[in-house]
């Protein structure tokens, strides 16, 4: 049970991480808009990673706190997989700490403090107490403080239980989740603010948190999946890991779909229906305009299809269609984050309207994913490597390997 | 694998390695589960628990309060209350809220913790989806008398007419009467099929021909056929997974009533998820304040365990805490948005003219409840009960805090003013409680209050010696034999 | 019990645990029986399996009605508000979508929900009250703590003598013949009695809709609230004893203005000088030029201060001039308007019909500003006044128009160096004298 010979796509992982990042980098220094695009495409990639990172530390705390029985079995990859954050913190910092504190609006307007229309905007005015540098720079900090501490803790108790298999651990960590958990929701909403919504910095909206966090907890599980189909496929996970294992992950993949689309929905519709100038920009360039087209697909492919698509029990319950819906989730997440991120690339550049600036596909976007996407399997092999593919110590393993579905 | 010896920290029945049983007791069967329950609804009517009738009393004198009122009310015309302008939603939206919310315990914990696999919703699930229903007949007279001229109420629907009028679909008050009706009629649905196979017990036991015709009738002839069985549960399912979304829903489609406007302090994108998330925690509250008392009276502790409890005073503890998260970021979102209007709406409610009953709302929905992080306190029931009850008490307020505090204070100084209920207002809302309580009591005496073939279900006993054991070869590895009938495509042996 | 005059209807073996039933019931299936049921107090897991069960259809029946239950929700919202009864609410579109999807997707969740429910009944075949295995003394506790199987006469295969040994060996609690009910069904008949009459009941107020939709009274109708359809308050036009000249509406105050009628510009709202008198509806003598000149008010002969002669104002004068003029003066003005026409066609001079005149004449053009404003406002001979639909400045650029169209004959120079015409070549303009209509046309 032992996963063992994982250094090597590590190491591929790191290699292919370092030329991804390096060559995005030089892709962008050419297109010469001052590392605007580069920052975007950046941004995307490591929210898309950093959010299934979030996702997965969520997965465990919600097992734990729930006592809950049927995920022992892949509870492990899950942990695993919060490794990542150690390697996504630095690519954070640099892009959206650094930025903050040397005022450079590359990627954020507002961190261009001193530009003209930044001093005369009331809206970004109104809020310098919050979104400042140092502010932000601390902040991240913090954020990733909680994060890495809540996944150090959970996936050292679980490695140690397999040493031990002392039951006390599990009430230990079962008493932890709760407090945990809150830490959790807390840090990413307010990460979500930071990151995400604040590249408009004019626009705000209540539910930004959980929206982030429904797009999250999708896509992680569809890693979940996937990584998990690997580990069985190299013989790791094999016979442990059942179809029934995959039919709760798929129940949970479907339960997101629609919870994803009720967040969006509710999101838009109230912004759409109350008419509020400041409110409805953000979704006005979105979707009335260039960006129309990139709109239906969101709605169409993140919430129509795999709503259809993740009905079938049948479609759940089998490795190769689930695998393809796994891949198909993870687009659409990358769709999802690329409509929050992009359209901003336009906005607040003098001259530039981001209903008219069109959808700015670009190398970079496909390098900076590849490259992030490096860095986070490093990170999650890296994790993984020589230590047990599952909790092999936790009392509910047996519970878990016989579990059924009614 | 083995498993060494059990650390001496872990208390009795926290044990990770086991389950604690659902049904305590020893010696407890399925006889015994039948005999329990459906002894409730079989006791003469001379030998009615003392408690039950005193409650019952209380219960027929509000109903005929609320009687009193509607009569008053609907001879007198919407300006017996208290609703002003500009508050032109007073007590009567508020109760309304109140209501709907507290209906929502019920088809949740009977739909996502089935969904979910929780086992232990089989000692409250029924009792919890009886309390929806009974809620959302109080929950649906309000707005149903708000309208004024109750005599033309079906005009909310769209009927066709000789004025060749439809409603306005593109407000949200019309899809609240959609959600509401669908949601009514849908839990009505989802108890009543629940309920088939218990009221065929209590037919089946029966000793006289009124209760073997009125149980008989209720029950449409179920036999306990394992055909019948597999369509039922398949439906169950269906109606479980239809349920969920369905409750999401119909506290959101509440919430739109006061999001989808422009007024400071009811437009904010938060509004859905934390309209459901209050409703699940006050309906959860509810369940505790009918639950704790019931168990006590009825002799259901060993159904209704203190794990029960526990459980539920966890989950009342973490929605109260999904209610605080939206009130700061509600507070947060006001100051960070930079419009004038949102941040004063919400420094007015904690510092303005109402900021005592935002600070009842805070105390009882955010701080009190986190007293269940001991487990001493989850497990003293006279602290349950405290708590359950403010928490009612609390999202009463909050309800009353959105209505009024921002309706008495919009966007005009010269249109500012102050809500006062009327006597009849905090007549009928006491009586509304009078109309719950009546049929509520009514459904614990006469009707199977525990779901009996769900809890046999999830007995050690129910699972066959050879399903049982957790290593063990479970039924799935018996292959069809004889070519009787194909096993499912999707049952592979485990 | 087991009579064996009796007709059989199956044979019923009790089980006290799962164990039993389940072996039982692999038996009776591996047997190769096809009528035959397990019977159990609760839902047994793995005994789908053990029975060979088929999984329902019932899934697909339900996504079915979910869809339908979309479109209709879709369809029904479509036709009410965007296509039957069109109103425009808050600012939205008749049919947009966003506000549409809360009652389509409740309308999905009723359809499929109601169909699940009648759909597991249905297929179920239930209610069905009146069941032989209901009369067996001991198949009572199935529903509390014994599991039976049943295989019915019904079967191909059935034999008692076998079924019965089959059955035994597998260590059921006790085996008995379920004979077919003969009896009459168990409700008695005061029962049917009453629900007869509740049936005949319930016809009441649907036949009294009927009468009240197809039957007319002459009484009048029944008042239900009395004080809301006979309100303490007097309504407009009636009489009230209370004041003394008996009327219930009050006048206003001596000398109240309302607002915005305070009309002390004499030139922007009469068309004369401050200090002139202001004329009553004028009427001109045929010959002469209305009143003698010392009982004229003193006509404006330019443009009140208070307006602004722009081309803006044509603009402005033109649209209200093709609006509430060209009807009968003719967009060119020469009288030749769609209503003139018909009314020549109709040959309605028979009837006291005047022509519009041509505003093109020689004596229209003679005019002063003001006398035209107040033809405007007031009317003259056969022309009503338009003071109550036009205000006095929209009427002021229809004024200016006027006199811009007979400067130009009502050409518009701009068409004509667009269609490259020279105005020489131009054919003088018509009037209604010259135009030949056709009755014919007069249907038109």
């Amino acid at each position: 049970m032992i996963a063992r010979d994982l250094s090597k796509p590590a190491a591929t992982g790191l290699r292919v991480g370092v030329i991804g990042i390096a060559a995005t980098a030089g892709l962008g220094y050419g297109a010469g808009d001052h590392l605007s695009h580069f920052g975007h495409s950046m941004l995307v990639a490591t929210m898309f990673f950093l959010s299934i990172c979030l996702g997965a530390l969520f997965f465990t705390l919600l097992q734990h706190v729930t006592s809950a029985g049927w995920s022992v079995v892949v509870r492990r990859v899950a942990e695993s997989m919060t490794g990542a954050l150690m390697f996504l913190f630095p690519i954070v910092l640099l892009l959206i700490g650094v930025p903050a504190l040397m005022k450079n609006g590359f990627l954020y307007d507002w961190m261009a403090t001193d530009a003209e229309w930044v001093q005369n905007n009331t809206f970004i005015q109104a809020k310098t107490g919050y979104l400042n540098g140092p502010f932000l720079f601390v902040r991240i900090l913090i954020y990733f403080a909680i994060w890495i501490g809540v996944a150090r803790f959970f996936a050292g108790q679980s490695r140690a239980q397999d040493d031990d298999q002392d039951p006390g651990r599990t009430l230990k960590m079962q008493r932890a989740a709760g407090i945990c958990i809150i830490l959790f929701g807390l840090a990413t909403t307010f990460a979500a603010f930071d990151f995400l919504m604040s590249l408009n910095a004019e626009w705000f909206s209540t539910m930004y948190g959980v929206y982030f966090f429904a797009g999250a907890f999708w896509s992680s599980l569809a890693t979940l999946a996937l990584s998990t189909m690997w580990l069985e496929k190299r013989g790791q996970l094999q016979g442990v890991v059942t179809s029934e294992h995959y039919h709760d992950i798929g129940k949970l993949m479907f339960a997101f779909t629609f919870f994803w689309s009720y967040v969006a929905f509710s999101q838009f519709m109230l912004y759409w229906y109350a008419d509020i100038p400041e409110e409805t920009h953000w979704f006005n360039y979105r979707i009335w305009g260039d960006w129309t087209g990139f709109s239906m697909l969101l709605l169409v492919g993140h919430f129509a299809i795999p709503m259809l698509g993740l009905l079938s029990r049948h479609v759940k319950r089998n490795r190769k269609v689930l695998a393809f819906w796994c891949f198909y989730v993870l687009t659409f997440h990358f769709v999802d984050l690329y409509w929050n991120v992009m359209p901003e690339l336009a906005n607040g550049l003098p001259g530039e309207n981001p209903a008219q600036a069109g959808v700015p596909f670009s190398a970079m976007d496909l390098t900076a994913m590849i490259g992030v996407a490096g860095i986070f399997v490093f990170g999650f092999l890296k994790t993984l490597d020589g230590k047990p593919a599952l909790a092999i110590g936790d009392p509910r393993l047996p519970e878990s390997m016989a579990f059924q579905n009614i | 694998m083995t498993i060494s010896d059990p650390n001496s920290a872990i208390q009795l029945g926290e044990d990770p390695r086991h389950r604690p049983l659902l049904v305590e007791g020893t010696g407890e069967d399925f006889g015994s589960v039948t005999q329990a329950v459906a002894g409730i609804s079989e006791q003469p009517v001379q030998q009615t628990n003392k408690a039950w009738v005193a409650a019952f009393m209380v219960s027929l004198t509000l109903l005929a309060l609320l009687g009193a009122m509607l009569f008053h009310l609907i001879t007198t015309g919407v300006g017996v209350w208290g609703n002003n302008n500009p508050v032109y939603w007073g007590w009567p939206i508020v109760n309304f809220v109140f209501w709907v919310g507290i209906g929502h315990a019920g088809t949740l914990i009977s739909a996502i913790l089935f969904l979910t696999r929780q086992n232990w919703r089989t000692g409250v699930n029924r009792a919890a989806e009886a309390m929806t229903i009974f809620a959302v007949v109080c929950a649906g007279m309000f707005p149903g008398v708000h309208i004024g001229r109750v005599w033309v109420a079906y005009w909310l629907f769209p009927l066709p007419n000789q004025m060749d009028m439809w409603p306005n679909f593109r407000s949200p008050l019309l899809w609240d009467v959609f959600a509401v009706s669908t949601y009514a009629s849908v839990s009505l649905v989802f108890w009543y099929m629940g309920m088939i196979p218990d009221l065929a017990t209590l037919r089946d036991r029966a000793s006289n021909n009124i209760r073997k015709i009125a149980y008989g009738i209720a029950a449409i002839g179920w036999t306990g056929s394992s055909r019948h069985w597999h369509r039922y549960e398949r439906a169950y399912l269906l109606l479980a997974a239809l349920a969920t979304p369905l409750v999401l829903s119909v506290h959101s489609v509440v919430s739109f009533d006061f999001a989808v406007s422009q007024l400071p302090g009811w437009h904010t994108t938060i509004f859905p998820p934390y309209f459901v998330a209050g409703a699940i925690f006050s309906g959860f509250a509810m369940v505790l304040t009918l639950m704790v008392p019931a168990r006590q009276f009825f002799g259901l502790k060993h159904i209704i365990t203190m794990n029960h409890i526990d459980v539920m005073c966890r989950i009342l503890m973490a929605t109260g805490l999904l209610v605080g998260y939206a009130y700061s970021i509600e507070f947060f979102i006001a100051w960070y948005g930079g419009v004038q209007y949102e941040s004063f709406a919400f420094v007015n409610r904690a510092f303005g003219n109402y900021w005592w009953a935002y600070w009842i709302m805070v105390s009882c929905n955010v701080i009190f409840p986190q007293i269940f992080w001991s487990k001493k306190m989850r497990r003293n029931l006279w602290v349950v009960m405290l708590v359950s009850i403010t928490t009612n008490i609390g999202m009463w307020f909050e309800r009353f805090v959105i209505t009024v505090t921002s309706l008495s204070r919009d966007f005009l100084p010269s249109s500012w003013g102050y809500f006062s209920p009327t006597w009849v207002d905090m007549c009928m809302f006491l009586g509304s409680f009078g109309l719950f309580f009546t049929l509520f009591l009514l459904f614990l005496r006469f009707l199977p209050t525990v779901a009996m073939a769900e809890v046999k279900s999830i007995m050690p006993q129910a699972h066959g010696e050879t399903s049982n054991s957790i290593h063990g070869q479970g039924d799935h590895d018996h292959a069809p034999a004889g070519g009787a009938s194909p096993a499912p495509a999707d049952r592979q042996p485990s | 019990m087991s009579d064996s005059n009796e007709k059989l209807h199956g044979i019923v073996a009790y089980f006290t645990d799962i164990d039993g039933l389940m072996a039982a019931a692999r038996k009776v299936r591996d047997a190769g029986y096809k009528r035959w049921d397990s019977y159990t107090p609760f839902p047994v897991h793995g005994i789908d399996e053990a029975m060979g069960i088929k999984p329902t259809i019932l899934p697909w029946i339900v996504l079915v009605m979910g869809l339908t239950g979309l479109s209709l929700g879709i369809l029904l919202q479509w036709y009410t508000n965007a296509f039957d009864y069109v109103f425009l609410i808050s600012g939205k579109p008749d049919w947009s979508l966003p506000a549409n999807i809360p009652v389509a997707f409740e309308m999905v969740i009723a359809f499929s929900a109601f169909t699940t429910f009648l759909g597991m009944l249905a297929l179920n075949k239930l209610p069905h009250l009146s069941n032989p295995l209901h009369k067996l003394e001991s198949f009572r506790r199935i529903t509390d703590d014994r599991f039976a199987i049943v295989v019915e006469a019904a079967d191909k295969n059935f034999d008692a003598g076998r079924v019965r040994a089959l059955l035994g060996a597998a260590s059921a609690e006790q085996v008995e013949d379920c004979p077919v009910d003969t009896s009459r069904a168990a409700l008695p008949l005061w029962f049917h009695g009453l629900a007869a009459i509740a049936t005949c009941l319930t016809f009441i107020p649907l036949a009294v809709a009927f009468k009240g939709r197809f039957a007319t009274s002459e009484k009048p109708r029944y008042h239900v609230w009395p004080d809301m359809d006979w309100q303490r308050k007097r309504k407009t036009q009636t009489e009230w004893e209370m004041f003394p000249d008996g009327r219930a509406m009050r006048l206003p105050v001596e000398g109240t203005i309302a607002q915005g009628e305070l009309r002390d510009d004499f030139e922007l709202y009469f068309g004369v000088d401050q200090d002139s008198f202001v004329p009553d509806r004028v009427s001109y003598d045929a010959g002469a030029m209305g009143p003698s000149a010392e009982g004229r008010p003193a006509w404006l002969t330019g443009f009140p201060t208070a307006m602004v002669v722009d081309e803006a104002l044509l603009e402005r004068g033109q649209q209200r001039y093709d609006i509430y003029c060209s009807v009968c003066h003719g967009q060119q003005g020469n009288g030749l308007g769609s209503v003139a026409l018909r009314a020549k066609a109709l040959d309605a001079q028979k009837w006291g019909w005047v022509d519009p005149k041509s505003l093109l004449a020689d004596n229209a053009k003679s005019y002063s500003n003001g006398e035209i404003f107040h033809i405007v406002s007031q009317g003259v001979s056969t022309m009503k006044g338009y003071g109550a639909q036009i205000v006095p400045r929209d009427r002021w650029a229809i004024v200016a128009y006027v006199r811009a169209l007979q400067m130009t004959q009502g050409i518009n120079r701009r068409e004509l160096n667009r269609l490259g015409v020279d105005p020489a070549d131009l054919k003088p303009v018509p009037t209604i004298d010259d135009v030949r209509v056709s009755s014919a046309d007069a249907g038109r």
